[in-house]
């Protein structure tokens, strides 16, 4: 499954269709021309800038390219819906159902999508005004619980070739039954959903789209439209009260609170730290019922049909638990309104003890990176998560983390700040009800309810995806480099990606440190005007090659120890998802004297390290000086001497290329992968063709690397100089 | 009564109306700290998903709940038999099926 609409060119004016329904927000049916269509989303609103990309493939394919056309992809973020069915929709003011859809996009080709339907019955309030309709200019929409009805479940987004304006969506509506609590599926149904412009008062015009919904029988049985509203798929409040002596759980050692970490999820978070007088009622030691009480009696607001507002209460010890406690469920939810708040502990004191490592001894709300994270953990409770072991992340218990650090890590450096994989899907595709705050009680199973599938991928045999280190050894601070061949192991040619450089788009990955926390990184730049495939013959390997420096976690390689870096890459052949990963390790040494130590601490702590590293240039100054303080120090020279030998040969704006700075920077002990010595031959070969001699001893210096990686490429480059 | 005692895995063997949403299947490490599953199919999420357990100062066992609460269970292990009665009076009991050990 993909979400990838084929986009041939400009779209014909459009007219609205006869039974084309007010859409939200629109006052009246409007005749308008549209402009041409634009080509692939291609802004940076969804690419996160994480790593650098080097090259582009090292081989020549074996036939000439096949370019595929300009692929029009559906914005992720969130949609306003509508679903108006067909026997309402020849009513004056029909009853339809209003929601939203999210749309994620994981990497270049996989997506997830699911949506929540509200009934709407418009009810005319003054005789010279139309019913009110969910804003899209406001963002993302807010519907009464009471009102809830359906899961849209998305199963299928495209499938085979797509025509230049249309995509077929899949997708089950699942009943929610609010006396028993649970979700029924109703049926499966398609609709042909077609781009067009949209009313008034959207953000983005041309991201809003209509169709026909079919049934299984084929049968029209209403229309449905969708118009983007917010890059984010769903927002929340977050209140944080206190009483005086507790501190507020507002974010980790670092500095990362509540609204980054929710990021992460697509939430948009906002947080309210309101009071910091709460009265304690009996003493340091809130009952589960006094919080209740308390959280019923101070907190902001209390229309969970207009925000989602879930509240946390920073108190000095809690009678029913140690650290942290949803305590809106089973018997303490008082107001029969579930999952409403949570509580935590500022005063009880870490066992002075292992497992407890740097923090043991402390009082908790002394500890900021174990009690910030208690304050996500207990919120995750209350969004409807439960306990999760799978890795390090908010779901497992504090126990379990610090008995899961690995010396000589210790806890709570192993803390993983992220919420677990699936934790993540169940946070951005879980019905409405299931994470907003009075939605259902804490306590049925997942498997209750509904949830949109994973998109299918093919592992095909004979592909092999082989990930090995350009070196096996790197002091803390360098970048990683990362060759990465793609191979045929098969009997017959297989379509596959020309280009496996990051910015082609085709290649994402992981990396795990020594604790076991995932960081993750995916393209800097992502050019996809155009998806280049050719067959890969028998036999044959498509080769490229990563640096890796940071992603949106931050530095991939934080601290010593070995590494694992998962590689991913995926593509797509009509329709069908593409999907091969392979492993490779690496080992980071500590730092061996306080320069080396505070060079990669600079590198580590600049994001703009990484723009420097990827895109080059003269404008970013911070970048700029943390790749010279690394060259300054003789352990990460080797491993920036290319990054900085790139830069300046490079030319930007009215700078020349300066390849006698390049020469000086380079010699045998540079460490380069393939891709680069490649790359670099090329810049070298340009500033030839404008007139710039290169040194002698910078050409003898590729021509070993040249030799040394193998990179055929740049031997062909240099050879014709 | 050290955790020890308590080590091993445990399958449900019967209690009052209203104790389904205890786990099918409970594993009690001897570090304190426990796993709880339901059955393939089961409505509830097992009030004891992961945790910790511990004998408390008044002769009760406290097992750390689902949302983080530390409920207090009066408990007897006889033989293989292991008995919760929870502060509502609600009984649970679980058969010793296997071995203690991580």
């Amino acid at each position: 499954m993909s979400l990838e609409h084929r986009n041939g060119g400009s779209i014909a004016a459009e007219q609205p269709v006869a039974d084309q329904l007010p859409s939200p927000g629109s006052a009246t049916l409007t005749r308008f021309v549209a402009p041409p269509l634009p080509g692939a989303v291609t802004d940076g609103e969804y690419e996160t800038a994480v790593m650098e990309s080097v090259d582009e493939a090292a081989r020549e394919p074996a036939i000439p390219f096949l370019p595929l056309p300009i692929r029009r992809k559906l914005r992720p973020g969130c949609y306003l819906l509508r679903y108006t069915p067909t026997h309402h929709a020849t009513a004056a003011l029909p009853p339809h159902y209003d929601g939203t859809l999210r749309v994620e996009r994981q990497n270049n080709t996989n997506t997830i999508a699911s949506g929540d339907l509200y009934l709407h019955k418009p009810k005319i309030t003054h005789p010279f005004l139309l019913p009110k309709e969910p804003n899209p200019a406001a963002g993302i929409p807010i519907f009464p619980i009471a009102n809830y009805r359906y899961y849209v479940r998305v199963t299928q987004i495209l499938e085979g070739s797509a025509t230049a304006t249309k995509f077929t969506l899949g997708f089950e509506l699942h009943r929610f039954d609010h006396a028993t609590k649970s979700w029924s599926l109703e049926g499966p149904y398609t609709a042909k959903m077609r781009w067009t412009v949209a009313p008034i008062g959207y953000p983005k015009p041309f991201d809003y789209l209509t169709g026909d919904v079919r049934n299984a029988a084929g049968a029209k049985v209403g229309v449905l439209t969708m118009g983007w509203v917010s890059r984010h798929l769903r927002r929340a409040i977050i209140e944080i009260d206190r009483v005086p002596a507790s501190e507020p759980a507002l974010a980790n050692a670092a500095g990362v609170g509540w609204r980054e970490l929710f990021e992460q999820v697509g939430w948009d978070v906002t947080v309210d730290e309101s009071d910091a007088n709460l009265i304690e009622p009996s003493g340091a030691s809130f009952s589960d019922a006094e919080m209740h009480a308390t959280m019923l009696a101070r907190r902001d607001s209390a229309d969970l049909d207009r925000q989602w507002i879930f509240w946390v209460v920073c108190v000095q010890l809690l009678d029913s638990t140690s650290r942290g406690i949803m305590f809106d469920a089973f018997g303490g939810d008082s107001n029969n309104i579930p999952r409403e708040g949570a509580g935590m502990s500022s005063h009880w004191m870490i066992p002075d003890a292992d497992p407890w490592g740097l923090v043991r001894g402390m009082r908790f709300g002394t500890a900021t990176d174990p009690y910030f994270r208690t304050g996500v953990h207990e919120i995750g409770h209350a969004m409807g998560l439960y306990h999760n072991t799978i890795d390090n992340g908010f779901m497992n218990t504090t126990d379990v983390i610090a008995s899961n650090a690995v010396p000589p890590e210790q806890f709570p450096n192993n803390i993983q700040w992220s919420h677990a994989p699936d934790d993540q899907k169940r946070l951005r595709h879980m019905p409405d009800l299931w994470v907003r705050p009075g939605g259902v009680p804490f306590g049925a199973a997942y498997s209750t309810a509904p949830i949109s599938p994973n998109d299918a991928a093919l592992e095909p045999d004979g592909i092999q995806l082989d990930v090995r280190a350009v070196l096996n050894v790197v002091p803390l601070g360098a970048p990683v480099r990362v060759d990465i061949d793609l191979r045929n192991t098969g009997q017959q040619p297989l379509p596959v990606p020309t280009d496996l450089s990051l910015k082609a788009g085709h290649v994402h990955g992981t990396v795990t440190d020594p604790s076991g926390t995932v960081r993750h990184f995916s393209p800097l730049v992502r050019c996809i005007e155009e998806e280049r495939l050719a067959e890969l013959d028998a036999g044959e390997p498509v080769t490229s090659s990563l640096t890796l420096l940071r992603g949106p976690e931050g530095a991939l390689f934080p601290i010593a120890g070995p590494y694992t870096v998962r590689v991913e890459a995926e593509w797509d052949v009509d329709g069908v998802l593409i999907k091969v990963g392979g492993e490779g390790s690496v080992m980071v040494t500590p730092p061996v004297d306080a320069e080396h130590a505070e060079a990669a601490l600079r590198v580590m702590n600049t994001p703009d390290t990484l723009l420097t590293l990827a895109l080059g240039g003269d404008h970013l100054p911070d970048g700029v000086e943390a790749v010279e303080a690394a060259l300054d120090t003789a352990v990460l020279r080797p491993h920036f001497a290319f990054i900085e030998a790139k830069r300046v040969a490079t030319p930007f704006f009215d700078r020349s290329p300066d390849l006698g700075r390049a020469a000086e920077l380079l010699d045998e002990s540079t460490v380069m992968s393939a891709a680069e010595v490649n790359k670099a031959s090329r810049l070298v070969a340009a500033a030839n063709e404008r007139g710039y001699e290169p040194a002698a001893e910078l050409v003898d210096v590729l021509r070993a690397k040249a030799d040394e990686t193998g990179a055929d490429a740049a031997r062909r480059t240099l050879d014709n100089l | 009564m050290s955790h020890d005692q308590l080590a091993g895995k445990w399958t449900k063997a019967g209690g009052d109306p209203g104790s389904s949403g205890y786990p099918d299947e409970l594993e009690l490490l001897p570090g304190g700290q426990y796993v709880g599953r339901m059955r393939p199919g089961a409505r509830e999420h097992p009030r004891w998903d992961v945790g910790t357990y511990q004998r408390l100062e008044d002769g009760r066992l406290g097992i750390s709940m689902a949302n983080d609460a530390v409920a207090r269970y009066a408990f007897t292990l006889d033989g293989h038999q292991l008995t919760l009665i929870d502060e509502t009076g609600r009984t649970v009991a679980y058969r010793r099926t296997g071995a203690g050990g991580l």
